[in-house]
């Protein structure tokens, strides 16, 4: 019999929808955890890349009516020496600042993972420090470490009889002074992560092989270093795409410069947006930039995934 | 009992209600700026002489860093939420702003005859093909801060008269004749950008641009001799690598501090100075001159109403009213600039540096009227871009004049034929 009474059809529905959610509950519980991370990915990151790669295809000063132009900005980047040199520069930095934060990192965190260190919660929160400060303020104390003229570390080189370097206004150690900088930076992060990794190895394995008369060495070696690749591997990812998206301390330390010397790609694009105008032809570099950081990431992931099989 | 926090509820949102009504009757403007504590302090005066002038008109002024402005503006326009007034700095944006449709033409709002008061390169700049985008307000211009102990140190006597200026060759000279001869670490330096270092091109007679506008001029033997002069700052030592165009180190600090004897600036530096160098006597003289022409640096801003502007009638009013004679001469005394109105220099007197401020002025009087036009051009930000990035390879990193002036006549031609 079908019901009229609108109480009844009022209960039945309700009735419905509590079946509907005991079935659904645990698909749909999720989504609605991860629906304002959601919204906030779609609307800040989403949607201006999508945009992004629209505008590339257009002739645009940012304020005005944007015209079409087809492939134009990307052909013009082949051609660009500056862009060339941008992601020359980018690459370098990368592989200047990754594989010596990364060292230094682990140094750091095995000797801050000793419980017998006195004073090891602050000596890790000085390493840590960097990372949290501000690039901007970073930059700008870097500055004054390294600056030409009255920088510190050249006060120092003076007063023990040396010569001043031009730590950041030559062309060949402009970069090293911004990648030593970087390294200060990251060192911190690095040493979080590997202390994180440190602490969930057993402690029991590294006492087996102590017992069996393994060495240090051959503790961090066999043992140690092999348990950390997970995290090694996390740690190439996250710092590969940290060193290509770096702008800020390269934009308050050198600016790009001296010449392009320091110029990468984020700054590249910078002033192509702001200082030429040219919003498209920075919309084109920015999706050619986010293309290679995907490829890497690809890459990395591949490994790191065959790797756990094969572990 | 129920009865009374009924009625109190109905009085409350009444109360509540009220000011919202009144607020709705208010015309609400926006003016977005940038300035040190003294400059804002001044529009913020300006701000309450409008209103009291005008009741019915609230203005917000919105305190913004003067790194990075023009993005935000930018931005801003392109976003359709532009700030009523915005600031714009004789360096294109007016012709930026008004070609790419961000500010409206003004010229329904002034009265036949309202720009015959203003210099002319000002007015200029502030228009695009004669119709004017934007008020100016303010301008500034270069001369040479000197360090009074090292000068007498090395036994110099500066210039007294635009007459007696020092050539080039003179000021190369006396440069490393201080940097010899006294405590100071180097000759000089200056406080670089393509904009500034277009006063010695256009003093030595050069140009960027041909007189129509349409090409570079930049591969001239004025430009290359303009570029090799500068460039034997940095090849002969005598100013700090780190103060090239792509500046790691400023200036106007190693005056202070004492690292150099002659500092090439504005006018803008003379509170900080005060504050600052303290331990050390200064002064100013006139810029080192050529036989083929004299220019000056031009600096400066002004203010435009965005099309984003529910309010343009007001805000073009607001616009007038602190550009006015008595405003505009009260801000260029208290933040030592100079004014940009004939009746502004009327009295015009400096509480401090009234000699300085003064020579200032006279320098400014021999800007370039091509300079001018060529700064007003909506593709200036991209000229000077090129000038900067180039001239900084040919100062730190070995790139020849020719090869430098060369460059920057290819880049601003393709520019040209880009747009």
């Amino acid at each position: 019999m079908v019901a009229t009474n609108p109480e009844t059809i009022g209960a039945e529905s309700a009735r419905n929808w509590r079946d509907w959610w005991s079935l659904n509950q645990r698909k749909v519980v999720p989504y609605l955890f991860i629906t304002p991370t959601l919204a906030i990915f779609l609307v800040f990151v989403l949607f201006p890349i999508a945009y992004s790669a629209v505008i590339s295809f257009f002739k645009w000063n940012g304020i005005s009516e944007p015209e079409f132009s087809g492939l134009k900005n990307y052909l013009r980047l082949l051609e660009d020496p500056i862009f060339w040199t941008s992601l020359q520069n980018t690459v370098n930095f990368t592989l200047g600042v990754v594989p010596l934060s990364m060292a230094f990192g682990l140094l750091a965190a095995l000797g801050l993972n000793r419980p017998q260190l006195p004073g090891r919660a602050v000596l890790r929160a000085i390493y840590f420090l960097p990372f949290v400060i501000s690039a901007v303020a970073t930059a700008t104390t870097a500055g004054w470490i390294f600056g030409d003229t009255f920088g510190v570390l050249n006060k120092m080189l003076v007063e023990l009889g040396l010569k001043k370097v031009q730590w950041l206004t030559n062309r060949h150690t402009a970069m090293m002074t911004v990648v030593i900088v970087t390294i200060w930076v990251r060192l911190g992060f690095c040493m979080l992560i590997y202390l994180a990794g440190l602490q969930s190895i057993p402690p029991d394995l590294v006492e087996a092989a102590r017992v069996d008369g393994a060495s240090r060495w051959q503790q961090f070696r066999h043992i140690t270093f092999p348990l950390l690749k997970p995290t090694t591997f996390l740690l190439i990812v996250l710092n590969i795409i940290y060193s290509f998206e770096v702008f800020d301390l390269v934009f308050v330390l050198t600016n790009g410069g001296p010449g392009y010397a320091t110029t990468v790609l984020t700054v590249f694009i910078y002033n192509s947006a702001f200082q030429t105008q040219r919003v498209g032809y920075a919309s084109a570099i920015g999706i050619v930039f986010m293309a290679i950081i995907m490829t890497i990431t690809l890459i990395q992931w591949r490994i790191s995934n065959e790797g756990g099989r094969i572990s | 009992m129920r009865k009374l926090p009924k009625f109190l509820l109905v009085v409350a949102l009444l109360a509540l209600m009220l000011p919202g009504s009144l607020a709705q009757d208010a015309t609400e403007i926006t003016f977005a700026t940038w300035g040190n504590t003294t400059e804002l302090q001044m529009f913020n005066d300006m701000i309450a002489a409008f209103e009291e002038l005008h009741p019915d008109v609230d203005v917000t002024i919105l305190e913004r860093p003067g790194q990075g402005y023009r993005d935000q503006t930018i931005v801003e326009m392109a976003a359709g939420t532009a700030p009523d007034v915005v600031r714009a700095g004789f360096r294109g944006d007016f012709a930026f702003y008004a070609h790419a449709g961000g500010t409206i033409d003004l010229s329904p709002y002034l009265e036949e005859g309202f720009s015959e008061d203003f210099f002319p390169a000002a007015w200029t700049i502030a228009s695009v093909d004669g119709v004017p985008y934007g008020i100016p307000f303010m301008t500034d211009t270069h001369a040479l801060f000197y360090n009074v102990d090292y000068i007498e140190q090395a036994g110099i006597t500066v210039p007294t008269s635009m007459d007696d200026c020092w050539s080039w060759e003179e000021f190369s000279d006396m440069s490393r004749h201080a940097m010899d001869n006294s405590d100071a670490d180097f000759g000089h330096a200056a406080l670089w950008n393509g904009k500034r270092w277009m006063l010695f091109l256009y003093g030595n007679g050069g140009q960027v641009l041909t007189d129509d506008l349409s090409e570079s001029t930049m591969d001239s033997e004025a430009a290359i001799e303009t570029i090799a002069w500068t460039k034997s700052w940095y090849d002969d030592g005598l100013a700090p690598f780190s103060t090239s165009m792509k500046l790691s180190e400023r200036a106007d600090e190693l005056f202070i501090n004492g690292t150099i004897a002659f500092f090439i600036s504005g006018s803008w530096h003379l509170p900080n100075l005060r504050e600052n160098m303290v331990s050390q006597r200064w002064d100013i003289t006139y810029l080192p001159c050529t036989e083929n022409g004299v220019d000056a640096d031009l600096g400066g801003n002004g203010f435009a109403v965005t099309r984003d502007s529910d309010n343009p009638e007001v805000a073009a009013e607001f616009v007038k009213f602190i550009t006015n004679t008595e405003n505009m001469k009260y801000f260029a005394e208290q933040a030592f600039f100079n004014p940009v109105r004939y009746s502004s220099l009327e009295g015009l007197s400096y509480p401090e540096f009234n000699d300085m401020m003064l020579l200032f002025a006279e320098v400014a009087e021999t800007v370039d009227a091509h300079h001018a036009s060529v700064q007003g051009l909506p593709l200036f930000p991209g000229i000077q871009n090129i000038i900067q990035d180039e001239l900084d390879l040919a100062f730190v990193a070995g790139q020849s004049a020719e090869q430098t002036a060369q460059n920057i006549h290819d880049k601003i031609n393709a520019l040209l034929a880009e747009e």
